[in-house]
């Protein structure tokens, strides 16, 4: 996690936009579709990660590519960066516009194109909502697999610019994997199509390798993806256990059965207090140590045998009671605890971190364990939330980011999980991305040799440096970006 | 070379003269082959070529070193024969960690004692091995079900063309963390690296696995059968539409699960064959079928000239009766992905590779016009002399390009050889 930092005002460098630029801006969008006074500019200055706020220069509302393009070539030729927007859910500071840039919000390239349920496929503006594009394929039988928990407000251009995941993602697969074509705004305004129709990759994977590069080599003003078969049967359980330890070995046995459940998800009693004092009180007893989400789906034969091996599962290591829905209300109610716990962490404190490390599944146990020593040794309120299955952690961490102390503790805190984490074998993001909260993080994983490449790659997509900078990268590792303009303070430069 | 090549390798690992010949790309024989130790060796081997500037292929068993365009020769071929077995296994993880020399065959049988594999089979894949099957992305029947290289492969090791070695990816099964370079190479043939190692993710061996075969005259009333299959959302992980190991034309269908589950599917689709006309029911077998899938393999890979036809799934029929046009096809579909492997014998088609030529041209510009694909996946020289074997790569392969430059800035892996 990035150093915490509140400030208001542009960075150094930036300033207003020039009067004649905002005026070509405005000849191509429209007047309504440029933004520069500086009330309404606060809403776009963070994402879903709070803590970092900057003021954008101006926004703009694009209504399609060519506006895309057209703005992009703008602002290329004045030398001014951009930072795509979808609806700034991001919690990873992806969407901040650092350097003095301008935010392109994608929130008006939000059609979907076209919907072919014979070849399962969609194609999609980025600026629509994720859940939106499941319920226009539901009458044809379809959906939209990769689910992340802000579904019903995140757009799939921001899930391509993460590779999101989400909690089906252990069986179906995250973003990546469900992504067949791209059509991309370089930036210099270039307009290119990558993957896409019917045929095989001719050359290379172009489409893997843009989904996840977090908005720095371009935007993606059209998505094609690949729609799932909605599941014949869902079988929905809640195992509800003493010890933590119990869950997590339950979790290790449903898997080691050679079951692949659709989602695997396990919240521990900081987050179903949390949950049960709030508005979206789920019924779950709070003296439990951690519950687990399990749901399997897929045809209607065996399903309900898979389920009660999973219960069976659950008994022998020691759960006190498993709940499983016998319809899709009781199905809602199940997974509430899980769905609501961020929404009810917002009331507990003025901020929230939120970590998305992930681990091998086998050392769960352990660096849970850790967790838990590291918010007593902090003195921090800790709740974890996480993708049991695929071993993808969320520690929530409240705070006051006003108490400059705690704040220094929160930042040790998650130096040292993070730290962790890495050290069992795992990653520093699983679906969040790196943005700016994590860069400082990338030297754990990765070598000079492979930030080097990662920079050199990033290169040929956007030699001048204009999309999204200052992201992902360290700053010290591309050194393009080092010169006038370019802040170099205190709170950006990385460890 | 033999000797700068020894003192990186040891003597043993290098060889030359006839010996290279089972080496040899599109007939051109290499001056010598190498197999690295380590990742460290190859790295010294890699950058000794960039600076000597060596035309090199990389390979594992070389059995798919033919494929693509011609080379005018070849100085070196690169071989991870020494860089095999299983290093790493955490069944409780279902991940692996695998040096890129094993075979596939040999990668499921030290896995299989865990009960848990790699979703896995393309053409040949028992012999071939890993690195080269994830450079070529190479994916079989399997593919339906259980996806391509790309969605098993969670990080690798790449020895790059001037000699470095990266860590790209990871070791779990979720990672966003930079770029995904590892997709990158997925499928670049060799251009980019050698990969040395791969991290894949493991599936839990299916507690039933059931193969049933239907035979027809016509492939009419098997791709009813297929589309009845879909109508129910019975989905089954293999569907190969095929007449490449029989007459007429067969249909292969394999489902995975639990025993109630692949019961009921083997039973709904033995109904739905019933009821179709022309449709015979071969029966069923358990596990691979009783060898039916590696007979289709066998026919893809003992095929002189393999053409790849891609559509959309929707246009299959559309395909298809592109394919019938070329005369003396065998047919391996993967139905429910749209692509028509198309087999020739390699004299047919050496005979009269003008006329070829036109031909495959002419169903190619058909395909591209919907947004198809046709790639000669394997031909003789006399072929690819006279066609493209990859087509257009499209207006990206100026950044493919810039990115080759990159991972080969010597220029020395494969030139010539892919589209870039």
């Amino acid at each position: 996690m990035g150093k915490l930092r509140t400030e208001r005002g542009m960075g150094p460098g930036a300033g207003a936009l020039d009067a004649g630029l905002v005026a070509e801006l405005r000849r191509i969008l429209g007047p309504g579709g440029v933004i520069t006074d500086p009330a309404a500019l606060i809403v776009y200055e963070s994402d879903g990660l709070t803590a970092h706020r900057v003021t954008p220069r101006a926004v703009v509302l694009p209504r399609g590519t060519e506006e895309v393009a057209a703005v992009v070539r703008v602002l290329a030729e004045a030398g001014i960066p951009f930072v795509p927007r979808g609806a700034g859910t991001g919690l990873s500071g992806g969407a901040l516009a650092l350097e003095g840039a301008v935010v392109i919000s994608l929130t008006r390239v939000n059609r979907i194109l076209s919907l072919d349920p014979a070849n399962r496929r969609a194609r999609v503006q980025p600026g629509v909502v994720n859940a939106a594009l499941s319920r226009a394929a539901a009458p044809y039988g379809l959906y939209y697999a990769p689910d992340p928990s802000s579904q019903s407000a995140c757009t799939i251009g921001g899930n391509v610019a993460e590779n999101a995941g989400g909690p089906h993602c252990l069986k179906y697969g995250v973003t990546a994997n469900h992504v067949t074509g791209l059509t991309v705004v370089l930036p210099d305004g270039e307009v290119l199509e990558l993957g896409g129709g019917g045929g095989e990759t001719v050359g290379y994977d172009l489409v893997g390798l843009f989904v996840g590069s977090e908005g720095t080599f371009g935007i993606a003003t059209e998505i094609e993806v690949r729609l799932e078969p909605l599941p014949e049967a869902v079988e929905t359980l809640l195992a509800l256990f003493d010890r933590v330890d119990d869950a997590s070995r339950a979790v290790s046995a449903i898997i080691a059965a050679g079951m692949l459940p659709a989602a695997l998800e396990m919240i521990d009693r900081e987050t179903i207090r949390a949950v049960e004092e709030s508005v979206f009180a789920a019924g779950i007893p709070t003296d439990v140590g951690a519950a687990l989400v399990i749901e399997f789906d897929g045809p209607r034969a065996g399903l309900a045998a898979e389920a009660e091996r999973a219960v069976e599962i659950c008994r022998r290591e020691g759960a006190r009671e498993v709940r499983r829905a016998a319809d899709a209300a009781e199905r809602e109610k199940l997974w509430q605890g899980r769905k609501k716990a961020f929404g009810a962490m917002g009331r507990l404190a003025p901020d929230l971190l939120v970590q998305d490390a992930v681990v091998p599944r086998s050392r769960l146990p352990e660096v849970l364990s850790f967790i838990y020593d590291v918010a007593a040794r902090y003195r921090l309120r800790i709740s974890n939330v996480f993708h049991a299955g695929d071993g993808n952690l969320h520690p929530n961490i409240l705070f006051d980011r006003r108490d400059a102390d705690e704040v220094r503790r929160v930042e040790a805190a998650s130096r040292e999980i993070m730290r962790r984490c890495v050290e069992v074998g795992g990653t520093i993001t699983g679906e969040h991305g790196v943005g700016l909260d994590k860069r400082e993080y990338m030297g754990l994983i990765f070598g000079d040799a492979e930030l080097s490449s990662m920079c050199a790659v990033r290169r040929v997509f956007n030699p001048q440096g204009l999309a999204n900078p200052a992201k992902v990268l360290p700053v010290r590792v591309c050194r393009e970006w080092v010169g006038p303009g370019t802040r170099d303070a205190e709170e950006v430069r990385d460890g | 070379m033999v000797e700068r090549l020894s003192a990186i390798v040891g003597a043993s690992a290098v060889v030359t003269g006839a010996v290279a010949g089972r080496w040899a790309v599109h007939g051109r024989v290499p001056r010598a082959v190498v197999a690295p130790g380590t990742a460290e060796e190859a790295a010294a081997v890699l950058a000794l070529a960039s600076e000597a500037g060596w035309r090199v292929e990389v390979a594992g068993a070389g059995t798919l070193l033919d494929g693509g365009r011609p080379t005018e020769g070849v100085d070196l071929v690169v071989t991870t024969e020494r860089l095999s077995g299983i290093i790493a296994h955490e069944p409780a993880d279902l991940v692996a960690s695998v040096g890129a020399g094993i075979s596939l065959g040999e990668l499921g049988r030290g896995l299989a004692p865990h009960r848990q594999w790699l979703p896995l089979d393309p053409p040949g894949g028992q012999v071939a091995t890993l690195g080269a099957v994830v450079s070529m992305a190479s994916a079989g029947p399997l593919r339906r079900g259980h996806g391509t290289p790309r969605d098993h492969v969670l990080g690798l090791q790449l020895v790059t063309g001037d000699g470095r070695i990266l860590q790209l990816g990871g070791r779990v099964v979720k990672n966003v963390a930079g770029y995904d370079l590892v997709k990158l190479v997925i499928g670049s043939r060799g251009t980019l690296g050698l990969v040395t190692r791969v991290e894949v993710r493991l599936r839990a061996i299916p507690e039933a696995d059931r193969t049933l075969r239907l035979v027809a005259s016509e492939p009419e009333p098997l791709l009813g059968v297929a589309e009845a299959l879909r109508a129910e959302r019975i989905e089954p992980v293999a569907l190969e539409l095929s007449t490449a190991a029989v007459t007429g034309w067969e249909l292969l269908a394999r489902f995975q699960g639990n025993a109630e589950a692949v019961a009921h599917a083997a039973a709904r689709l033995s109904a739905i064959a019933a009821g179709i006309g022309g449709v015979g029911l071969e029966g069923g077998a358990d596990g691979g079928g009783d060898g039916v899938w590696e007979r289709l393999g066998a026919a893809e890979v003992a095929a002189g000239v393999v053409v790849r036809l891609a559509d959309r799934p929707s246009a299959l029929g559309h395909t298809l009766a592109l394919v019938s046009a070329l005369p003396g096809a065998s047919i391996v579909a993967h139905v429910g992905d749209g692509i028509v492997r198309t087999l020739l014998s390699a004299d047919t088609v050496a005979a009269a590779p003008a006329r070829w030529a036109a031909m495959l041209a002419e169903a190619r510009a058909a395909l591209a016009g919907r947004g198809g694909t046709l790639i000669v996946a394997r031909a003789p020289r006399a072929l690819v002399e006279v066609f493209d074997p990859w087509g257009d790569a499209g207006a990206a392969l100026g950044l493919m390009r810039q990115l080759k430059q990159e991972f080969d800035p010597a220029g020395v892996l494969a030139p010539g050889r892919f589209v870039v």
